[in-house]
C-alpha cells in the first residue's frame, strides 16, 4: 500500500444524484446506467474545474479541492449553483433527445442532484491502486448519514448541505441557508433548496447584450480557466489589483454575490457603482455602472468560454442603458470600453505572474 | 462506457466503530491502523473476490455467480476473513507494544459483512470503473439495518434472503429478519453471528497429521489460490466430476452447514465409503475419518497457500485406523499412497488444466 501520511485539509465535496434508486429499479439497467453514466461525466466535467474527483460511489460523486485552491469561499457556492444549473438544463435536454420511450428514458426528468461540502482534515491514501481520502470530515460526506435529516426535515430533492465548519472557513454566512439538524448533533449543518432557486432563476435569466446591440465590444483570451478569471473580475479586492481603481462590495443580498448585488469605485472625480443585474457564474454576468457626477448608466456583459488547455476566451459587450440616450452618454460608453480594454491587458500579465 | 448486465453475488465488509475511533485518536495512527486491518481484509477476499472498490472504512467486491460452485465456500471465505482481521486486530505489535490511544482503542473496531446476489454492469466514468445497478445499491442499503438492536450483535454477515438461495443453503443458527428500505421494498435477511463461528475455529486442533504422525504424505503444487483449492477438495459435484466413476453427496450437515460431525458419502464400483469431518479449518485443513468397507483411515488435507501468490500446495496425508501393528499399517500407508494419493493429486491436476481453468481467470479489476 502506498500512502502519504501527512495530513492536509480542505473540502470534501458529495455531489450525489437522487432519485436514482427508484429510476434504476424502475429502468431497464443497461440504459439506466449509460444516462447515469452521461450525467456523472456531466458534472465530473463542471465541478473538476475547482474539486479533484476522488472517487465514484455509484450515483454521486466524491471529490475534494485543498484549502490552498479555494481564494474567495463564494467561488465553491458558485461553482456548485452553475452545476446544478447546467445539470438541470442537461435533464431536460436529456429527456428531449432520447425519444425511445422506455422507462429510464421517460423516468430521466424525475433525477435531481444534491450537494453536501465539509471542511477539515484528512489524509489522501492510495490502496489497491485506488485514491480515497482518510478522515473524518470525509467520512461524514461520504456515510451520507445526512441525506435521510435533510429529507424528513424539508422534502428537498436538490439542494446543497454545508457544514458549520466549511461555512466558517469559507467566510460564508449566507441568510438563505437554513438550518438542518441531524441526530447525534456532532456536525452543524446549513442547507438551501437549490430547486426553487433554479426555478425563481429561470425568471429572470438572460440580461445579455449582444454584440449587434453593443456599440463597443473587445475580445481577449487568458491563460487561466474560467473559474479562475471570474474571481479576478469578480472578487473586488482582487479587482483593485489591476483596474487600477479601488473597487470595493457594498451590497450583497443574502451574504451573496449575485443578481441586485453592488459594487463601489471611487474614481476621483465621483464614484461608480456597478449593480449586477445576471450572475451565471464562469459563464457570464451583466452589469449595470452607474458614474457620477455625470449620472451616466451603462450596461455592460462579460462573457467566459473555456478554451483548451485551461485556457479562457472573455468578450465584452457595452451600450447605454437607455438605447435612446444622447451622444456624450456613447461616448462615455466608448471611454469606459477603451479604459477596460486597457486594465484587462494588465490583467492577462498580472495572471500570468 | 457501459458493459452488458452480469449477474453475482455481491460482497459489502464494514469496519464499524471508525468514525467514533477517529474521533478519539491521532489521525496518523488511524490511517495506519486502518491501512493494516483493510489489508487483511483485501488479501483474504482477492482470492476469490474481484475487488471493486475501497470505500472509506468498506471494501466492496463480487464474484461471477458462475465462480461459486459450493455455496459454503462464500460463507467460509467470510468468516475466514473475520478470524484473520480479529488475529491481525487483537495480536498486533500496535495492540501489543503501542501505548498511545489509536492503538490501545484498536479492540472497539469490529467487522460487518453485507452479501447479496444480483444484477451489475461495470461503467467507467471520469476513468474510474464502477459497479452500478439497483442490486449494487441493495448491498449497500443493508449496512443501515437493525441486527445489533434486535441482536445485540456487533461482528456479523449478513445476507439476503436470495443471496442464500442462490448459494443453495438453508443453515441454522441464524436470525432472520425482513428490512424495509424505501424504493425497494421489504428485504428477507438471514444474518449469522462471526462470534461463535470464531470461537469454534480458534480452538485446538483435534486431528491434525504432521508429516511424521501420518502414515504417508504425497504433496503436489497446484496454480489456483487456497480457496479454489479448498473448493475443488470440498465440493460434491467437483469432486464427481473429477474422480471419474464415482459418486459423491451430503449425508449430514450439522446445522446446515460442514462442520465436525457432517459425513459425506462416496459411492463408487465396489461399494461405499463414508467420510465423517472430524476436524475442519476452512482454506487450512480438515480431516476426515474414512471408513470403506473393512478399511478404516484418517485423511487430512491440508493446503499451503505459496507467499509469492503463484499458487497452493496440497499436503494429502494418511493415516490407518485399523488397530493393528504400526509396521502393518506403514506398509498398507505406503501401498495406498501409491494407489490413491498419487492419483488423487494428479486427478486434481488435470481437472485444474482441463475442466476448472477457464474459469479461475480472476475477475477483470
Amino acid at each position: 500500500m502506498n500512502s502519504n501520511t501527512s495530513i492536509e485539509h480542505g473540502y470534501p465535496l458529495l455531489a450525489d444524484i437522487s432519485g436514482f434508486v427508484p429510476f434504476v429499479t424502475e429502468s431497464e439497467i443497461e440504459h439506466a446506467n449509460e444516462i447515469i453514466s452521461e450525467l456523472l461525466e456531466f458534472i465530473v466535467s463542471k465541478i473538476s474545474s475547482l474539486f479533484t474527483i476522488a472517487q465514484i460511489d455509484g450515483d454521486a460523486i466524491f471529490a475534494y479541492a485543498p484549502q490552498e485552491r479555494i481564494f474567495r469561499g463564494e467561488a465553491i457556492f458558485e461553482l456548485i449553483e452553475l452545476t446544478y444549473t447546467a445539470y438541470k438544463d442537461q435533464l431536460l435536454q436529456v429527456s428531449r433527445v432520447r425519444t425511445c420511450g422506455c422507462n429510464a428514458c421517460r423516468n430521466t426528468s424525475k433525477l435531481d442532484l444534491k450537494f453536501a461540502v465539509h471542511y477539515g482534515e484528512y489524509i489522501p491514501s492510495e490502496f489497491q491502486k485506488q485514491f480515497d481520502l482518510i478522515g473524518i470530515a470525509p467520512y461524514f460526506i461520504r456515510k451520507r448519514d445526512w441525506k435521510e435529516p435533510v429529507k424528513e426535515a424539508t422534502k428537498w430533492q436538490g439542494y446543497v448541505l454545508f457544514t458549520e465548519d466549511s461555512l466558517k472557513q469559507l467566510g460564508l454566512q449566507p441568510e438563505e441557508l437554513q438550518v438542518v439538524e441531524i441526530p447525534g448533533g456532532a456536525v452543524r449543518t446549513f442547507g438551501m433548496d437549490l430547486e426553487s432557486r433554479y426555478n425563481s432563476m429561470l425568471k429572470y435569466r438572460n440580461v445579455i447584450i449582444n454584440s449587434k446591440d453593443a456599440i463597443s465590444s473587445f475580445t481577449m483570451d487568458f491563460p487561466i480557466s474560467p473559474t479562475l478569471l471570474w474571481d479576478w473580475i469578480n472578487d473586488p479586492e482582487k479587482r483593485s489589483q489591476w483596474f487600477i481603481l479601488k473597487w470595493s462590495a457594498q451590497t450583497r443580498p443574502g451574504g451573496r454575490t449575485g443578481s441586485g448585488a453592488v459594487n463601489h469605485c471611487n474614481h476621483g472625480i465621483g464614484d461608480t457603482l456597478e449593480t449586477i443585474l445576471d450572475w451565471r457564474p464562469f459563464e457570464y454576468y451583466t452589469s449595470e455602472f452607474q458614474i457620477r457626477p455625470f449620472n451616466i448608466r451603462i450596461r455592460q456583459t462579460t462573457q467566459l468560454e473555456p478554451l483548451p488547455e485551461n485556457r479562457t476566451h472573455l468578450r465584452l459587450n457595452i451600450k447605454p442603458e437607455n438605447d435612446s440616450s444622447g451622444w456624450f452618454t456613447k461616448f462615455v460608453c466608448k471611454i469606459f470600453a477603451s479604459y477596460e480594454k486597457y486594465v484587462f491587458k494588465r490583467l492577462i500579465h498580472l495572471s500570468v505572474q | 462506457m457501459t458493459e452488458q448486465s452480469r449477474k453475482g453475488y455481491l460482497v459489502l465488509a464494514d469496519i464499524s466503530g471508525y468514525t467514533s475511533f477517529l474521533a478519539k485518536v491521532e489521525l496518523e495512527h488511524a490511517h495506519e491502523i486502518l491501512t493494516d486491518l483493510l489489508e487483511v481484509i483485501v488479501e483474504n477476499f482477492k482470492s476469490l473476490l474481484a475487488i471493486s472498490k475501497l470505500e472509506g472504512d468498506a471494501v466492496f467486491a463480487y464474484v461471477d455467480k458462475t465462480k461459486i460452485v459450493r455455496g459454503e465456500l462464500l460463507l467460509e471465505l467470510i468468516e475466514h476473513t473475520y478470524l484473520s482481521f480479529r488475529q491481525r486486530r487483537d495480536t498486533s505489535n500496535r495492540a501489543t507494544t503501542c501505548s498511545c490511544r489509536a492503538c490501545q482503542s484498536m479492540p472497539s473496531l469490529e467487522l460487518k459483512f453485507f452479501v447479496h446476489c444480483g444484477d451489475y454492469v461495470v461503467q467507467h466514468v471520469a476513468g474510474i470503473k464502477e459497479l452500478v445497478g439497483s442490486d449494487v445499491n441493495l448491498v449497500h442499503r443493508l449496512m443501515k439495518n437493525h441486527i445489533t438492536e434486535h441482536t445485540g450483535w456487533n461482528a456479523y454477515s449478513m445476507y439476503s434472503k436470495y443471496a442464500m438461495e442462490s448459494l443453495g443453503l438453508e443453515i441454522e443458527n441464524t436470525h432472520e429478519q425482513i428490512e424495509t428500505y424505501e424504493h425497494l421494498g421489504d428485504i428477507e435477511t438471514v444474518t449469522v453471528n462471526l462470534i461463535p463461528r470464531y470461537d469454534a475455529r480458534i480452538k485446538e486442533r483435534l486431528h491434525y497429521f504432521s508429516d511424521e504422525d501420518a502414515d504417508v504424505t504425497v504433496s503436489q503444487k497446484y496454480n489456483v489460490s487456497d480457496v479454489e483449492l479448498w473448493q475443488i477438495l470440498t465440493s460434491m459435484e467437483i469432486l464427481t466430476q473429477m474422480m471419474s466413476g464415482t459418486k459423491w453427496s451430503i449425508a449430514k450437515l450439522i446445522g446446515g452447514r460442514t462442520e465436525i460431525g457432517a459425513t459425506n458419502h462416496c459411492l463408487h464400483g465396489k461399494g461405499v465409503m463414508r467420510a465423517t469431518i472430524v476436524d475442519w479449518h476452512p482454506f487450512t485443513y480438515f480431516t476426515c475419518h474414512g471408513v470403506d468397507g473393512n478399511n478404516r483411515f484418517y485423511q487430512m488435507y491440508e493446503i499451503q497457500p505459496l507467499t509469492d501468490n503463484s499458487g497452493s500446495i496440497l499436503h494429502w496425508r494418511w493415516s490407518a485406523d485399523m488397530g493393528l501393528p504400526g509396521w502393518i499399517n506403514k506398509l498398507m500407508g505406503i501401498t495406498i499412497s501409491r494407489m490413491i494419493g498419487k492419483k488423487f493429486c494428479k486427478m486434481v491436476e488435470n481437472y485444474i488444466e482441463t475442466v476448472q481453468k477457464p474459469t479461475f481467470q480472476p475477475e477483470p479489476q
